[in-house]
């Protein structure tokens, strides 16, 4: 029993001093820490300040300028005598389409802003009008109109020097507040958020050099003017559901200043992605609904036999507006991405119908196009059109082999209906090409397509296009 | 009693040290071996140092953040800025070692998946698309976690202080 005490004894002087030893290290320990923590926080604290006024964290950051351009040579290719040759240039030719500007301010943790400007030589050298004649076996009939190209062209004043003046155009320009994930607001004009080419849009981000049909005919807005409610969910890891709300004046011929009328237009767009290692998809759909108003205003001045003001008038000086084309419009649309193993299938798919409430005079094109005579006045009706295209790329693997240098052969079929009631306006779409990345700031492609137009006809067959472009971003 | 912490093994082999009560019973004994390991190879360390080689990756936060741990895919959400808000409503604010360091392509490689020039295109890509910066590069990625709120960043374990910044991740 003694000896069991005398055991207990010892084993509690051994416990008393380890504890003892335990209170000591962590003693020690604290006094390590502090003195790191004191290390820290006092030197290089000046260094950490500079790091951290120009990074993007807290406060308010420098304004980032960064953009893209692109070069292209290009070549269309059409028969003698077809239509194209009016609109499509005949011989080789440089351009500079897209010099794209953005200007991101980091103004707090959560109020950002982001300015998107393209840069034109246009206007200089669009045609305004054609000289346009009718044949009637041998009788040539002369509408009367001249060929006329818009001519920028303008002298300094004080060098004489002379320079050709462009434009520019506002792509995009919002304040955005991002309290949370699931919800951010945007307030500006932004691109609308629907499918895959408007949202890349970006020349060294698309893969082809052209954009589809479905763009270059804005079946969808590209972009609004107004507020977009937007946000991201987590349902598990890599899978991603974003929406957006879109609140914008809509469609119409100055809607970035002002709304012709009270609709709203109105999207929403819901996306589903899972972005995994191996595979990655993507499922998305936007609607739009909106009304395009055109108006024009009439001064209307009440006046005396005599043409002097009638100031006995109710109004003396009174207005007229009179609504010149308006039409409700109902657009959906559907996009999906898959990449698995460098191969990228992505599809997107329009289909849009307009409600004419008053009737615009038809375009005199449209006019002939619909089989009409020349003469006629037509207003364009209630219609309604749609248009599909797939994009099948392949980053071939021989990325490593050629010193990082991606090549990605690509090949995009669609189809446009753009106008049901007008077939010769429908076209099929092939392109087919190269997407080389020599750096990730640099892409070179070379592309041939293939315009068909399904009353080839009238148009006078295919046109092809060879295309060469150089697209750098910065 | 010294209780071994919660650990998740992940898909691609990554571990996340999970401590989501540091005040429990047995803390400190936890740091009292730590404290002695820290005695002998001057660094302070998680529990789990005696297995661990000194290559390894710790992710690291803010002291004052809620969040104790991160799977892989959610830190690889945040350092491509697909998540860019943390659950408290703090602004995540990924911090990268710089460009051209050993631990910014081992971190690359093991949880953004991306080679360097990928990495580069996407952000490229973003830029045109969305307007997003890159994050930032910290030559002391710590210091700046220790500085900032909702700041992420990751460093070698002979880096690591604690009282600093919360580990919430251990990449092997």
């Amino acid at each position: 029993m003694d000896a069991l005490e005398q055991h207990l004894q010892a084993k509690d002087a051994e416990i008393t001093e380890l504890k003892q030893a335990m209170a000591d290290l962590q003693e020690q320990q604290h006094r390590h820490e502090e003195e790191q923590l004191e290390q820290l926080t006092e030197l290089d604290d000046l260094e950490m300040e500079l790091e951290l006024e120009s990074s993007d964290t807290q406060g308010p950051q420098p304004v980032a300028i960064h953009g893209f351009f692109d070069l292209s040579f290009y070549k269309f290719l059409f028969d003698e005598g077809s239509p194209y040759a009016l609109y499509a240039p005949r011989d080789w030719s440089f351009a500079m389409s897209n010099l794209n500007l953005y200007f991101s301010g980091q103004m707090s943790p959560s109020l950002s802003s982001l300015i998107e400007i393209k840069f034109n030589f246009l206007p200089h050298g669009v045609q305004e009008s054609l000289a346009s004649q009718g044949r009637i076996g041998e009788t040539v009939l002369d509408a009367g109109t001249e060929y006329l190209r818009q001519n920028t062209s303008v002298s300094d004043p004080h060098t004489t020097v002379r320079f050709n003046y462009g434009s520019i155009t506002i792509e995009r320009a919002h304040l955005t507040y991002k309290p949370f994930d699931w919800l951010k607001v945007l307030a500006g004009r932004f691109l609308t958020p629907y499918g895959i080419w408007n949202v890349d849009h970006g020349s060294t981000v698309i893969i082809p050099i052209r954009p589809p049909y479905m763009q270059v005919r804005e079946m969808v807005p590209l972009a609004q003017t107004g507020l977009q409610i937007f946000g991201r969910f987590f349902p598990m890891h890599e899978l991603f559901v974003e929406y957006a709300v879109t609140v914008s004046n809509g469609r119409g011929p100055i809607e970035e200043l002002v709304d012709l009328d009270e609709n709203k237009g109105l999207g929403l767009k819901l996306r589903l992605s899972y972005e995994g290692d191996v595979v990655e998809f993507a499922l998305g759909g936007y609607g739009y609904m909106g009304t395009y108003t055109d108006i024009k205003k009439t001064s209307i001045l009440e006046l005396n036999p005599d043409l002097t003001i009638n100031t006995d008038a109710e109004i003396p000086l009174a207005s007229k507006i009179d609504i010149t084309e308006s039409y409700d419009e109902y657009i959906v649309t559907g996009d999906f991405r898959l990449s698995l193993f460098g191969v990228s299938l992505q599809g997107e798919a329009v289909w849009q119908r307009m409600d004419v409430d008053q009737h615009a005079l038809m375009q005199p094109n449209y006019i002939v196009l619909s089989g009409a005579a020349a003469t006629e006045q037509l207003y364009s009706p209630s219609d309604w059109g749609w248009g599909v295209y797939g994009l099948l790329s392949w980053q071939l693997p021989l990325t490593k082999l050629l010193y990082g240098v991606r090549i990605t052969p690509y090949v995009l079929y669609e189809h446009n209906e753009y106008r049901n009631t007008l077939p010769s306006l429908n076209f099929d779409l092939v392109y087919a090409g190269l997407n080389i990345k020599p750096s990730p700031f640099v892409v070179l492609k070379v592309d041939y397509s293939w315009a068909i137009p399904q009353e080839s006809k009238l148009l006078g067959g295919t046109i092809n296009v060879i295309d060469v472009q150089m697209a750098v971003s910065f | 009693m010294i209780r071994k912490r919660n650990t998740n093994t992940s898909a691609n082999g990554l571990r996340a040290v999970n401590d989501r009560n540091p005040r429990r019973p047995g803390r400190w004994a936890t740091l009292s071996v730590s404290a002695l390991l820290l005695l002998v190879h001057g660094t302070a360390n998680t529990d789990e140092t005696a297995a661990e080689k000194p290559s390894d990756i710790l992710v690291v936060v803010n002291k004052s953040s809620p969040i104790s741990r991160i799977e892989p895919e959610e830190l690889k959400s945040i350092f491509l800025k697909k998540k860019e808000i943390w659950s408290d409503g703090t602004r995540a604010v990924p911090i990268n070692a710089p460009e051209g360091s050993k631990i910014r392509e081992a971190f690359r490689r093991s949880i953004i998946g991306f080679d360097r020039d990928r990495e580069e295109t996407y952000w490229q890509d973003q830029m045109i698309k969305h307007g997003l910066r890159r994050p930032p590069e910290f030559s002391r990625p710590l210091k700046a976690v220790f500085k900032l709120r909702g700041a992420v960043s990751y460093v070698y374990r002979s880096e690591y202080r604690q009282n600093v910044a919360k580990v919430i991740l251990v990449l092997r």
